[in-house]
Order: C-alpha cells, then sequence, then structure tokens
C-alpha cells in the first residue's frame, strides 16, 4: 500500500512542537512521524526520557499548557502528541536505522523497520537516551520552565 | 476474575453493557490483581465500547456495521477516529482539561501497545491509564458514559 504523502504543514508543524519543547528545557531524544499503514494515518511521536520520570499525566498537563502558550490554537487544535520513552522497543527499532545528534531538528523521510514490518517515517531527530544524571537535571529545568510559563 | 466471553452486541445499551463490564474488570487494577497488559486492555476496551454506543445511537443503524471499507476504523482500535465520528464530542472533551488528559494519556498508551511495543507498560504507566479510563472525577469513560445518557 502507498502511504498517504505528510503535507508540507504537518512536516513544519511537527518541528515546531520539536522546537517549542526543547525551549522548555525538555531535551527531547527524538520526535518523528511514523505512518501507520493500517489506519491510514501519520502519528506524531515525541521521544523523552522524562516520560517514565514524570508520571503521564502531569506530563500531559504541563506540555499542554505550555505548548498552548507558545503554539497558535488554531495549530494545536486538532493536533494529538504520542510520547514515547527512548528505550521503548519501537524506539530502538527506528534508532537502529537512523540515529541523529541531540540537537538536530531537520527532518529527514526515511523507511524504517518496526516488528519485522516497514514502515514510512519522517525524522527529525533520534539521539541517544540521557544518562541518568543529564536526566535529573532535564527534569528540573522542564518543571521550573513549564511552571515559569504558567505565571507568565 | 475477568469477565469475557459474552455474545456481540446487537444495540447501542449493549455496548454500555461491554463497557461497564470492563469497568467493573479494570477495577482489579486497584486491588493489584491485574497485570500491566490487562490495565491496558480492559481500559481500551472499556472507552472503545462506549464510544461505539456513542456512534451507534448517533447514526441510528439498525445493526453494527461489517467490517467493510468506511467502517475499518470501528475493528482497529483506532479511538481517535472513532472519537471523530462521535459529532462534536472532540471538542467538547477539549474544554475539559482533565478529562482531554486522560484521553492522550489513554489514547497514547493503547496506540503504542496495539501498534507497536510487545512488552507490557511499567507499573507507574499501567496505574495512570487505568486511573485515567476509570477515575470518576477525570477519569475518560465515566465522562463518555454521561454524554451518552445526555443523547435523546
Amino acid at each position: 500500500m502507498v502511504a498517504r504523502a505528510l503535507s508540507r504543514d504537518d512536516i513544519a508543524f511537527g518541528r515546531a512542537v520539536l522546537l517549542a519543547t526543547d525551549s522548555l528545557g525538555m531535551s527531547a531524544e527524538g520526535a518523528f512521524w511514523l505512518y501507520d499503514n493500517r489506519d491510514e494515518k501519520w502519528r506524531y511521536f515525541l521521544v523523552s526520557t522524562l516520560f517514565g520520570r514524570i508520571n503521564s499525566r502531569e506530563l500531559y498537563l504541563r506540555l499542554n499548557e505550555a505548548l498552548s502558550k507558545t503554539l497558535s490554537e488554531r495549530e494545536t487544535q486538532d493536533f494529538l502528541l504520542y510520547i514515547a520513552s527512548p528505550s521503548e522497543k519501537f524506539v530502538r527499532d527506528i534508532r537502529g536505522h537512523i540515529k541523529t545528534d541531540r540537537h538536530t531538528s531537520d527532518p529527514k523521510s526515511a523507511t524504517v523497520k518496526i516488528g519485522g514490518k516497514m514502515v514510512k517515517a519522517w525524522i527529525y531527530r533520534l539521539a541517544t537516551q540521557l544518562n541518568e544524571n543529564t536526566a535529573k537535571r532535564v527534569q528540573r529545568r522542564f518543571r521550573r520552565r513549564t511552571n515559569e510559563l504558567k505565571a507568565a | 476474575m475477568a469477565q469475557s466471553g459474552h455474545s456481540p452486541p446487537t444495540s447501542a445499551d449493549d455496548w454500555i453493557g461491554v463497557a461497564k463490564r470492563e469497568l467493573r474488570n479494570l477495577r482489579g487494577a486497584y486491588i493489584g490483581q491485574l497485570s500491566n497488559d490487562a490495565k491496558v486492555d480492559h481500559a481500551l476496551k472499556a472507552t472503545e465500547a462506549v464510544l461505539k454506543a456513542i456512534i451507534w445511537k448517533q447514526h441510528g443503524w439498525s445493526s453494527w456495521p461489517g467490517k467493510t471499507k468506511g467502517y475499518k476504523f470501528l475493528y482497529n482500535h483506532d479511538l481517535q477516529t472513532m472519537l471523530d465520528h462521535c459529532g462534536s464530542l472532540r471538542s467538547r472533551l477539549r474544554l475539559s482539561a482533565h478529562h482531554w488528559i486522560s484521553w492522550q494519556v489513554l489514547a497514547n498508551a493503547v496506540l503504542k501497545q496495539s501498534r507497536y511495543s510487545p512488552t507490557p507498560p511499567p507499573d507507574a504507566e499501567a496505574h495512570e491509564v487505568a486511573k485515567s479510563a476509570r477515575h470518576p472525577d477525570k477519569g475518560i469513560v465515566p465522562w463518555l458514559l454521561a454524554r451518552y445518557h445526555e443523547m435523546t
């Protein structure tokens, strides 16, 4: 089956989301779109060590509040953000195909193998997992910056 | 003990029965009798069942559609598309911050479990998923059940 092309707007928006999380000090290890052949749709994933360190309700709450202030409401209205840990199997599978440094955000088209199936992807970043000390620092910084943004 | 093996629903109200049964099964999460996989699975089934009830009632179908083009989403555990077939429900959900977070947490876990992750989620994540599904004030299933009962 031929994957529906991801629009330029979506590609640009995915990068904007990643950069917005960078500005929150999140230091996400990865961000990418994956095409789901079964549902025939693209989904956006953010990969962060914070998923698993901060409970997922708090993480979504902080991200929702922050992204609603840094991105336009029109952009975020129909957007659903999926979050994964860098240690999850499908993330490791993709990283087996493409690895980037921790600061890049340039989108690259790729076909990756996940669980034995070939999947179309647009990848902005996919770096190795943060070490424990850095992860602790990132967690404190993310909480502090999202608190500041909320109070502003 | 989880209940299963019931006959397929023959009405919207039957799907509500399934949703309530799955909520009861999910209750085991709080007394430590469920595996993490099972918590996500019961949360998915409860949410999916109430969405199906709403879709059925909204469309006024005489029977449940088969797995034909246009209705595949009803068989793919694609919660997002199901929600999009529930009229204005998505907009209403977005207006309720805590329920929207519950939706995000649940959709995130369900998507990864059903598409990409062969390994069970960790305890903390499974607990968040169960809470996001069944919490009386913040849970997505009680909220959707209330919307169903509002429908004429």
